[in-house]
């Protein structure tokens, strides 16, 4: 009896482990997958996003292949090559290639005894688009603004009055000079320590231009120290104009008007050198200034003058406003430069600004309210 | 050695900047004018070797390795233009110069317009109006502050309105067509200069800090790195 | 009470003896080699975490890696603040094994940058080319940015040491372009880091993040506020709390003293003939001395900074007085 349950047991070990081998036979495993190619929008054409979803379990599939390839002169070039385990979540690769309109092959593969064999092919030609759609309301912002100053300037040069309020600081200019003259002390202007390339060089040299015409006026000297070369040859003539339209083209001297070193500290040394000595009653520190903003503030107020500051660098404008007397920030400098010159491009610009402003204000306080009521279309499509 | 010694050298022209401190004197000078001279010389090297040759020749000798005959032909036109900004040596020739200036100039200016507009203009003005998603003028977290009064709830509750009026009163700060007496420009005027001078004011301590800071590395450089290293070799 | 002369006495402090007693009050921590625990803010704490979920991500998707990219857009003047920020930053990537990308955007920074790159490589036994690579310099800055957009070899075409950059490096084979890279950060002492938010997020909405000195910081918050920007280190408190960070990593990473586990990095190892490495696989001692104290740069500078600050906090409300002393006795006369 024990010898026929023993043979019973062996035969169902046996059947069993043919059963698996049936099993095994019946069950082919099917690789699917979806396999997606997509070009990137607003690009240039060379962008693509390659998205793979594994639509095996885990455990029938455990891992695939992914070859992608670029199609050069009707030659496959194979540009990435992976390995995706399948933990059943998507892959979503961003990829690019050097050239626009590029024909773009990827292939799945699965393993199957030893051998790498393919089951899916998809392939996409990349576009470049010619608009970028998502920058579209910086790019209408843009032509609206630049249209602005075009029609701005044009009415400036036309000679149409643009009216640009007083900036408060200039009153304090005229104060100052008046100031220097009674005290009989010189007055020194300095142009920033930047390139006539600089916005804020230019604006102060037409500040120097109505500051030479004061000092031309009431009879005051004046020095302008210079940093850079081609400022000078610059400022020289500024000045020259200047008295020469109060008057007194015989006050001007050339050799007020000078290069007083061209390093950065060089020029703070030499400035604070001549703030000592000749103890001006007035120091204009207009334009681009950097780390040598305290040291030429701090040594004017030393001697007792009066300064009126003004620069566009936001890092040194808390040195003015620490050392100074009057500071104009920012854009008062070139408000202020438009108000005294009435340069057309000047002022045209100006007020383009200004009313480019002034649209951006009620468009932010409108979607500040629609946001308040959940409508979020402005800064979904214009702030954002 | 090496090490040792040329830390050393870095000390003593450390010391040597900082005795402009006491008076001008020859030592400083001469650190001044070393340190011109080698910024000089090392500016030649890199602008042969990581500019000239990575930027010019490399892609130039690949282009035409590769048979890409546009792109050769595209390198070669770009250092034609590049070689005419070198007339502006020359008194004859130097009119040849405005082509590739205007090309430079003109390139910069116009590609800077839409990103700055993007991103230092209606990005902001986004950030203004709504962060992550919800409105900067938030009723919920005012209502919250006063269900539940604390410094956290305070500040979640102000902080987005307290942005808001400083934008807009900054704004309207630099806005120059309005008459001076007028309301706007006057009312707006005062908390403008309040929220620019708190600005200018967290400004200058930052920049003050930054200012220590390269005071605090020097001595750190002097104390604790070249003097250990002192220690260890001769000690 | 003599008003005049307490308003004259305290408005008039000479100058020498101010700087001699804020020499003494910073020298003192620097000597006593005190370091400075710092609180850390969220600005800081954002790119720690970014880096962290690049880490994770690399983690996550062996096959899809992201690398990041460092700009040292910093001369050797900004290195005060600059130098602990980039450091603790190249030892956390090297740390969490991610592949790092970098340039330097200022001409004075390149050599320097090159050196701390490698510099902190042999910290973590990494290897140039495979997992990080320096392209000498990024000039000029805006087809810099836009080289990345499609790929980097086509303005990089050489890396620092002048080989080609398409056959060369696997690093660069993978890591070519904006897709690849988790995180751009530009350390710096300019504005060129509004420049990268400008370019590499404005337009390609790539993650930036920036290190800069405290004179820029202030600037930057609109951009942080924005969400243009991931996060932000300002000047040197910035720096040390990211090295404050990265220390803590460290140590439950390597699990072993500093000292230590440099000293027995390259025991074993024989450099091949053809040393791929950019450093010696040795370590002398002022050299281990070196890499050990650069690990608390920022928080030694912090203690000293510290007492800077109240010292001139006290001044400022000692001047204040003398002046309202002085006004009071105006007044009255």
């Amino acid at each position: 009896m024990r010898k026929y349950i023993i043979l019973f047991l062996i035969s169902l070990l046996v059947f069993s482990a043919f059963a698996q081998d049936t099993n095994k036979l019946d069950k082919e495993i099917t690789p699917k997958a979806e396999l997606v190619l997509q070009d990137r929008a607003n690009d240039g054409g060379t962008g693509f996003t390659l998205t793979f979803k594994p639509l095996n379990k885990p455990e029938e599939l455990k891992t695939y292949f992914l070859r992608i390839y670029k199609e050069v002169n009707q030659e496959e070039i194979l540009i990435r090559e992976m390995k995706v385990d399948n933990r059943g979540q998507t892959v979503k690769m961003p990829m690019s290639v050097q050239k626009a309109d590029t024909n773009i092959i990827a292939r799945a593969y699965y393993q199957k005894d030893g051998e790498v064999i393919e089951f899916k092919e998809q392939s996409l030609i990349t576009k470049g688009e010619w608009v970028d759609t998502a920058r579209l309301s910086a790019f209408i912002a843009a032509i609206l603004f630049i249209s602005m100053i075009f029609i701005y300037v044009k009415k400036a040069r036309s000679g149409e009055e643009l009216f640009v309020r007083r900036i408060p600081g200039l009153g304090e200019i005229n104060d100052a000079i008046g100031r220097a003259t009674e005290m009989g002390k010189p007055v020194f202007y300095i142009p920033g320590t930047s390139t006539i390339r600089d916005v804020a060089t230019l604006a102060s040299l037409n500040i120097l231009r109505s500051v030479g015409k004061k000092v031309a006026e009431y009879t005051t000297p004046m020095k302008v120290l210079i940093q850079r070369p081609l400022v000078l040859g610059v400022a020289q003539e500024v000045v020259q104009e200047a008295y020469m339209s109060a008057g007194r083209p015989d006050l001007y001297n050339e050799d007020d008007v000078y290069l007083a070193a061209a390093g950065q500290f060089a020029f703070a040394s030499a400035a604070q050198g001549a703030m000592v000595r000749e103890k001006p009653g007035a120091v204009f520190l207009l334009g681009m200034f950097w780390a040598e903003s305290l040291l030429l503030a701090e040594t004017a107020n030393s001697v007792g003058a009066i300064q009126i500051a003004g620069t566009d660098a936001t890092s040194q404008i808390p040195f003015f406003i620490a050392a100074c007397d009057y500071t104009l920030i920012g854009e008062e400098l070139y408000a202020a430069s438009a108000y005294l010159s009435r340069e057309p491009k000047l002022l045209g610009t100006l007020k383009a600004q200004d009313y480019f402003k002034g649209l951006l204000l009620i468009i932010t306080i409108l979607a500040l309210f629609l946001d308040l009521v959940g409508v979020e279309i402005i800064v979904k499509y214009i702030l954002s | 050695m090496g090490l040792l010694a040329w830390t050393t050298i870095g000390v003593i022209l450390t010391l040597a900047i900082f005795s402009f401190l006491i008076k001008d004197n020859p030592l400083y000078k001469f650190a001044e004018h070393l340190f011109v001279g080698v910024s000089v010389g090392y500016l030649l090297v890199v602008t042969y070797t990581q500019l000239f040759i990575p930027r010019v020749y490399q892609p130039t000798k690949n282009a035409f390795n590769s048979g890409d005959i546009f792109m050769s032909i595209w390198m070669i036109v770009g250092i034609i233009i590049g070689i005419m900004f070198l007339t502006r040596l020359t008194e004859k020739h130097n009119w040849l110069s405005r082509y590739p200036i205007s090309i430079t100039v003109g390139f910069y200016s116009g590609f800077a317009i839409m990103p700055s507009l993007y991103t230092r203009v209606l990005r902001q003005l986004g950030a203004t109006v709504s962060e992550d998603g919800v409105s900067m003028i938030n009723l919920q977290k005012i209502g919250l502050f006063f269900k539940n009064p604390s410094w956290s709830t305070l500040y979640e509750a102000t902080y987005g309105p307290l942005i808001v009026i400083g934008v807009l009163t900054v704004l309207i700060y630099f806005f120059f067509s309005f008459k001076n007496t007028n309301p706007v420009i006057k009312y707006t005027r005062k908390p403008a200069m309040v929220y620019m001078m708190v600005g200018f004011g967290a400004a200058f301590g930052y920049t003050f800090m930054a200012r220590i800071s390269l005071y605090v590395d020097r001595m750190n450089f002097i104390i604790n790195e070249w003097w250990p290293l002192v220690r260890v070799k001769l000690f | 009470m003599n008003l005049k002369k307490i308003s004259e006495f305290l408005l008039n402090f000479k100058k020498k003896y101010i700087y001699l007693v804020m020499f003494v009050l910073i020298s003192t921590p620097l000597v006593l080699k005190r370091t400075q625990k710092t609180y850390e803010t969220k600005e800081v704490k954002s790119i720690y975490q970014k880096i962290e979920e690049i880490y994770q991500h690399n983690q996550d998707n062996p096959e899809d890696k992201l690398a990041i990219f460092i700009s040292v857009d910093f001369a050797p003047s900004t290195k005060a603040e600059c130098d602990p920020m980039m450091n603790a930053m190249l030892r956390h990537a090297f740390l969490r094994d991610i592949p790092v990308l970098g340039w330097a955007g200022v001409p004075q920074g390149i050599d320097y940058g090159l050196e701390r790159f490698n510099t902190i490589a042999k910290e973590y036994n990494k290897k140039y080319g495979e997992d990080y690579i320096y392209l000498g310099y990024a000039y000029p800055f805006l087809q810099a940015a836009l080289s990345l957009g499609t790929d980097v070899r086509i303005f990089s075409s050489t890396d620092y040491y002048g080989k080609d950059t398409y056959d060369n490096y696997p690093i660069m084979e993978k890591f070519n372009n904006y897709n690849k890279l988790g995180l751009f950060t530009s350390i710096t002492g300019t504005s060129l880091a509004e420049g990268w938010i400008q370019y590499a997020n404005g337009l390609f909405n790539q993650e930036v993040a920036a290190g800069v000195t405290a004179v820029n910081a202030s600037r930057l918050y609109p951009f942080l506020q924005s969400g243009q920007l991931v996060g932000m280190m300002g000047g040197l408190k910035g720096a040390a709390e990211y090295e404050q960070m990265v220390e803590r990593l460290e140590k439950k990473e390597i699990k072993k003293d500093i000292k230590n586990y440099l000293s027995g990095l390259y025991k074993n190892y024989e450099a091949p003939e053809d040393n791929p490495r950019k450093y010696d696989t040795s370590y002398t001692k002022t050299e281990l001395l070196k890499s050990i104290n650069s690990r608390k740069m920022a928080r030694q500078g912090m203690a000293a900074q510290k007492i800077a600050h109240f010292y001139v906090i006290a001044l400022i409300i000692i001047a204040n007085i003398g002046y309202l002393l002085k006004k009071r006795y105006e007044s009255r006369r």
